[in-house]
């Protein structure tokens, strides 16, 4: 949330396959909390595009590409968020 | 679904405040145990979420609003009314909240008004003075449901159990016990208990159906009040008094309005009352009559059959009060929706079961397995055994026995019923009732065209209606001498 207050217009987590985390289970849980965040989205009327996770492990660079492309794309056809103008950070 | 253009910077903030809320964050992150534990389906789990959402960022927005200004009154809330298009209750009730949280304080102008009868006097709120707390960073701080069980000013409702979404919480004697390895430390518990912080002005309101701050004097907001006793056979060799709560629950039971009832029954102890869900009109018979012992009757609001049908919940003004400060605050527990009709019975005070029922008993020198009936009238306390005897204690030697919590409860009447049913001030073997809310009324007027009950014009019966102002008001001055000794004490003592 801290990055679309900040000005983003959305936002994309990279983060290893399942299973592959360094960090025991992190990523499924963010995957918990983006499922969650997405439905909270829909609940307030904001596009549930704006917030996505990808899996990609660190050789695929292809497959990273693509992610990138696909949220910069889906992003580009919505409008912009409002941003904050008195105190931009 | 709101367009994506209307958003506000402001907006995406209040999000993330809210999202930042520890009850939200609880509720988030214990997804799976509320799941795994079963009381709560993934639907059901989902519309509490996003009620408790809006609420919370409603809130938010609120403490923003309030945040601009020093000082606020009753006239900058009204423009808060006005540009977000919420009704006054809603924010009275966001505001005890608030002031709860510890977030503002709030300093009620009160104006004293005599009435006319016999002197009462009461205050009429007319103005606030809200101030913003700087001291605390905006942010609630998690207190635990213990500290209430602690202070003693547990009301045993069960409304905690009944709601909890791990059911990690059970009442044993009236006092409730929390399992701390089940607990996920979601609050939901103290956020509806009756005993923590109950915005009394917009509970009223909610009764009423108004938009306006009003005060209701001694018996809470009602429509119309008499004096009733029931015409079924059936019932009148089993009742307490007028037999009026168990033909309500016998009538819809026939006309097929309701499933299921909450209500109490004896459990194996003798006379020692357990919750109880009534299925059919048989189980009311069996339930009928007055238990002075105190019941967690809304334990039982987790109940998997309550889902499926519509139901009425038979209780005393504490469960009444957890009742509607769930309405109030928007909290669905899954059977929420289906609570069709709350039935509530007069209460002075109640007795927990060893230390209060067994007790008199002793006094007395009855064996409690041979108690017939027990009834309060006329400032005694009488027992009836099977033998026909009768015994009796004025309450005055036994008020030490009754329960302490008892002592910081303000309601006489269930102000927060539907109906209200009892006894005092109508004549022995009727009942007094007072109808609060149009669903209500509707009741009654079933219950007088379907010629189950007969009913009276409550001015026309002795003692009437000012023993019962007396009575209520001693109870309300009663009450307000505790909570402020308590106070003075620096105890834990519920908010109104």
């Amino acid at each position: 949330m801290d990055s679309f207050l900040k000005g983003a217009d959305g936002v994309a987590i990279i983060s290893c396959h399942e299973g592959e985390c360094d960090y025991g289970r992190a990523n499924m849980n963010t995957n918990k909390h983006v499922i969650f965040i997405r439905r909270l989205f829909n609940h307030l009327g904001i596009d549930e595009d704006r917030i996505q996770q990808y899996f990609c492990a660190a050789a695929e660079v292809e497959k990273f590409v693509t992610s990138v492309e696909d949220i910069t794309s889906k992003i580009r056809s919505l409008p912009p968020l409002p941003k904050n103008k008195i105190n931009p950070k | 679904m709101n367009s994506e253009k209307s958003l506000t910077w402001e907006f995406l903030k209040n999000v993330a405040e809210t999202l930042d809320s520890f009850r939200i964050r609880a509720l988030i992150d214990g997804k799976d145990d509320i799941l795994k534990a079963g009381i709560y389906t993934e639907d059901q789990y989902h519309a509490l979420f996003f009620d408790m959402f809006d609420l919370e960022q409603l809130k938010y927005e609120l403490l923003t609003f309030l945040k601009k200004k020093s000082e606020s009154n009753l006239k900058d809330l009204k423009t808060f009314i006005t540009t977000k298009k919420v009704d006054l209750k809603t924010v009275l009730t966001l505001l005890a909240l608030l002031k709860n949280e510890r977030l503002v304080s709030i300093e009620e102008i009160n104006e004293q008004i005599d009435t006319d009868n016999e002197n009462l006097t009461f205050n009429k709120l007319i103005d606030f003075n809200i101030k913003v707390n700087s001291i605390f960073p905006g942010k609630t701080v998690y207190e635990p449901i213990q500290v209430i069980f602690d202070a003693k000013i547990c009301s045993g409702c069960g409304m905690c159990a009944g709601i909890c979404p791990v059911n990690c919480i059970e009442i044993i004697n009236g006092i409730g016990k929390v399992d701390d390895n089940l607990c996920i430390r979601c609050g939901l518990c103290y956020y509806i208990c009756p005993r923590t912080f109950l915005p009394t002005t917009s509970m009223h309101m909610t009764q009423m159906h108004s938009n306006k701050i009003e005060d209701h004097g001694q018996l809470g907001s009602y429509i119309d009040i008499f004096s009733a006793r029931t015409k079924i056979s059936d019932i009148k060799s089993v009742c307490q008094d007028g037999g009026i709560t168990s033909s309500c629950i016998y009538y819809l039971f026939n006309s097929k309005q309701i499933d299921s009832a909450l209500g109490a029954k004896m459990s194996e102890d003798p006379w020692r009352p357990m919750p109880f869900l009534l299925g059919s009109k048989e189980d009311v018979i069996s339930s009928a009559g007055t238990k002075y012992v105190n019941n967690p009757n809304l334990s039982l609001l987790n109940d998997k059959s309550l889902i499926n049908g519509n139901f009425a919940i038979v209780g005393v003004p504490c469960h009444m009060q957890a009742l509607l400060k769930s309405k109030l605050y928007n909290f669905q527990f899954p059977s929420q929706n289906n609570v069709i009709y709350r039935l509530g019975i007069f209460c002075m005070e109640s007795f927990s079961y060893e230390d209060g029922f067994l007790k008199i008993c002793n006094l007395v020198d009855v064996n409690v397995s041979n108690v017939s009936k027990t009834d309060i009238n006329k400032g005694k306390f009488f027992i009836y055994t099977n033998d026909g005897n009768e015994f009796s204690v004025p309450i005055k030697e036994i008020t030490h026995l009754a329960r302490p919590d008892c002592e910081v409860c303000y309601d006489l009447t269930s102000e927060s019923s539907d109906i209200s049913i009892g006894s005092i001030g109508s004549p022995s073997g009727w009942n007094t009732v007072i109808i609060r809310t149009p669903e209500g009324k509707k009741l009654y007027d079933e219950l007088i065209a379907n010629d189950i009950i007969e009913s009276v014009n409550f001015n026309d019966v002795k003692p009437g209606l000012s023993m019962l102002q007396k009575i209520a008001r001693s109870k309300k001055v009663k009450c307000q001498k505790h909570l402020d000794e308590k106070r003075k004490e620096n105890h834990r003592f519920p908010s109104y």
